[in-house]
């Protein structure tokens, strides 16, 4: 008997393995096999390639724009996501608990176009915002301010900007199901005994859903971290390294200069880089519960 | 149990029937009209070629069809998809490849060789330099059917404007750079206009940093070593580290140049409405300024060669665009003969003219519409006596994004010409390998 349910279990579970299997387990092995081989996508190494063993790694270590990209990447995730998405969509989600139905409608569809839209047209828009002749310079012009070269000299604060603007929605939503899920009768009876409204939020509330912050981090980090068509289209990673992030250099590595064992080197790290940030996540917010 | 057995026996029949679905079809329409898919870049003038051969390709051959794939792309995305597509879409027949690429692609086994003995035109109509050219290991991969040179464009009623006397002939790096200071201090927006960025690939390569660096006394590759360090390699990035000091672009000009579809502005800016005085670029562009300005284009657009860096000559880039076949087609004869089509005398002579290109074709250049149709196109044939070209080795579509990387961080003003070249150096070394390199 118990053995039959364990059959019938596997069978059940075979389709799903079977798709994680050729659509996740493969392609991640095949890249850490092709990490360690000096693989080319044209030229004599797409054909003869072989093992180098550690030396991609060791290339990237002494690679300045490799560290270039990596800070990129930090700034992009601390700035947009775990600041700016995080943040905004929190303060969106609590004013809209005591909003009336029509403006929470109206906000929350607003907010959600962002994130429905996708990303090349997300690029697309900013670009019409912040370049030479687009609207923000237009905007600026009327109060007589010069026109400013936002892809240029801020080209890394308008993809955070453009970032924020298409993620917000998501971290909205988490908190908006979290705090829908927050018993009000704890709340009411914190004001009773005399808690103001900071320590509502500090002491009761954020505390009752850590663990939707926990799995919201942990979501747009790696969200973020893989952010590719946004910048690619917005700025392409420059003006030179400015708004190169992993994943771009990565591209630029692979795809632009033809040298797949390298780039595949770089997603691996990139991957633990992902898988680092989220067990340490875990780890902190642990300690917090 | 029985229905479990019966449900995943379903899903292994549909999963696959689901994978083949699409090829099945594809051979059902194949049997009866046999297929040729030509993938091409999204070049002005390429859809009137291309639908014109395939017209007259398929009047000639009821049962074949042709397809014609357009992928808009930028210039960099393109190749990478060139190489993508060779290596893994057997649904290509006829690709269109830069010339720069088939070298490297050949060296991969992701062209396929084509019979040209049997097409009796590549012996009469192209010159042997080209033949050559186009021969490695004795096949040919790739048929031209384009080629190109570069130089200066100016603007003669801006340059009239800044006090510069014309017609304007520089005959060293000096006096270029004394025009372009004129033309900042008459307050021209973009008194030099160049492709610097790594978003706009090949053309930052060739159109600048090689037309710089083929007029100082080194070259990228010497006697099949690359020359990863040289004097001349200075100050080619020196020459464009000067121009940066001259603080002649802000930043929103920079922001401007160096997007990768700024070619369609500057085919505005430059013809048009003064804001540009000076645009180093290839003979195609000629093109653009009669299509803004028509019969007057000359009488506002001239163009003159690249002065070597010292005054001893000039310097020009040629390249070209060419039909390649993917190996892994199915249909490679027919393929071929839709390339023999499409670069036959007609097509050669719709494509030229509509695009500004230089034909390689012997025919085509005898044809009076081909000199008359576009003067510039009839001053930089001439520019093929000083012109070079770029080292035919596998290792240069790699060293190309290095180039594009050094020019980018020279010319936005994050990086010394010095700074610049070595980092250049360190990467070269590590792409080429040991033994494949030298400093000069």
């Amino acid at each position: 008997m118990h053995k039959h349910i364990v059959r019938k279990a596997f069978l059940f579970l075979a389709p799903a393995v079977l798709l994680v299997i050729l659509f996740y387990t493969i392609p991640m092995v095949t890249s850490v096999f092709y990490s360690f081989t000096d693989k080319a996508l044209v030229g004599a190494k797409s054909k003869n390639w072989g093992f180098v063993g550690f030396q991609n790694y060791q290339k990237m270590f002494s690679d300045q724009f490799f560290w270039i990209s990596l800070k990129n990447t930090i700034v992009l995730l601390v700035c947009s996501a775990i600041i700016g998405q995080q943040v905004v969509g929190f303060f969106l989600a609590q004013m809209m608990e005591k909003a009336n139905p029509l403006i929470r409608k109206m906000t929350g569809l607003a907010v959600l176009l962002g994130w429905v839209t996708p990303e090349v047209v997300v690029s697309f828009i900013f670009f019409a915002f912040f370049n030479k002749e687009g609207s923000v310079n237009s905007l600026l012009g009327i109060f007589g301010f010069s026109p400013i070269a936002w892809l240029y000299n801020y080209a890394m604060l308008s993809v955070i900007i453009a970032n924020i603007w298409r993620g917000t929605a998501f971290s909205m939503l988490m908190f908006q199901s979290a705090l829908d899920n927050v018993d009000t009768s704890i709340k009411e009876a914190a004001v009773i005994d005399g808690a103001g409204k900071v320590q509502l939020l500090t002491r009761i509330t954020l505390p009752l859903i850590s663990g939707a912050i926990l799995t919201n981090t942990i979501l747009i980090t790696l969200q973020t971290l893989g952010l590719f068509g946004l910048i690619y289209a917005l700025t392409g990673g420059g003006p030179g390294f400015d708004t190169t992030t992993l994943p771009i250099y990565m591209y630029n590595r692979a795809f632009s200069a033809y040298q797949l064992g390298y780039g595949t080197a770089m997603a691996i790290i990139l991957l633990l880089f992902g898988i680092g940030l989220s067990l340490s996540y875990m780890k902190s917010m642990k300690k917090q519960l | 149990m029985k229905k479990g057995l019966v449900f995943m026996m379903c899903l292994f029949l549909i999963i696959p029937s689901l994978m083949f679905a699409s090829g099945d079809k594809e051979a059902a329409s194949s049997s009866k009209k046999q297929n040729v898919n030509v993938v091409y870049k999204e070049v002005e003038g390429y859809d009137h070629w291309l639908t014109d051969a395939k017209a007259r390709f398929e009047a000639a051959n009821p049962d074949i069809t042709v397809t014609l794939s357009k992928m808009p792309s930028t210039e960099a995305d393109y190749n990478t998809k060139t190489a993508l597509m060779l290596q893994t879409d057997s649904s290509v027949d006829v690709m269109v490849v830069d010339s720069f690429l088939v070298p490297s692609l050949v060296a991969g086994d992701n062209l396929a060789p084509i019979p040209v003995d049997s097409w009796a035109d590549w012996e009469t109509q192209f010159s042997s330099s080209i033949r050559d050219g186009m021969t490695i290991g004795g096949n040919v991969y790739a048929l031209p059917y384009s080629t190109d040179t570069r130089g200066l464009y100016y603007n003669i009623e801006v340059f009239k404007q800044a006090g510069i006397r014309t017609p304007w002939n520089p005959k060293s790096w000096d006096d270029v750079i004394a025009a372009v200071a004129e033309l900042h201090k008459a307050g021209v927006e973009y008194p030099l206009w160049m492709n610097a960025s790594k978003a706009q690939g090949e053309a930052t390569t060739m159109q600048t940093f090689e037309m710089l660096l083929g007029g100082t006394d080194d070259w990228l590759y010497e006697n099949g070593k690359w020359v990863v360090s040289s004097p001349g390699m200075i100050s080619a990035l020196g020459f464009l580290e000067r121009i940066q000091d001259m603080g002649i672009y802000s930043n929103s000009d920079l922001a401007v140049m160096l997007d990768a579809n700024s070619y369609r502005v500057l085919n505005e800016k430059f013809p048009l409405t003064g804001e540009v005085g000076i645009v180093l670029d290839g003979n195609w562009k000629g093109a653009d300024w009669i299509n803004a300005l028509g019969d007057t284009a000359t009488d506002v657009i001239a163009v003159t060669p690249m002065p070597n860096e010292k005054g001893d000559g000039f310097s020009s880039m040629s390249g070209g665009w060419t039909l390649g076949i993917s190996p892994l087609s199915k249909k490679q004869d027919i393929a071929f003969a839709f390339i023999q089509t499409a670069v036959d005398k007609e097509g050669s002579l719709a494509l030229v003219n509509m695009t500004g290109d230089m034909t390689v074709r012997k025919d085509v250049v005898s044809e009076p519409s081909y000199m008359s149709f576009n003067p510039y196109r009839a001053v930089m044939s001439s520019f093929t006596e000083f012109t070079k070209f770029r080292p035919g080795v596998d290792a240069y579509p790699s060293v190309s994004i290095e180039i594009q990387t050094a020019v980018e961080s020279v010319v936005s003003g994050q990086m010394t010409a010095a700074e610049a070249a070595s980092v250049y150096a360190r990467n070269v070394k590590s792409i080429v390998g040991d033994g494949n390199w030298i400093e000069k």
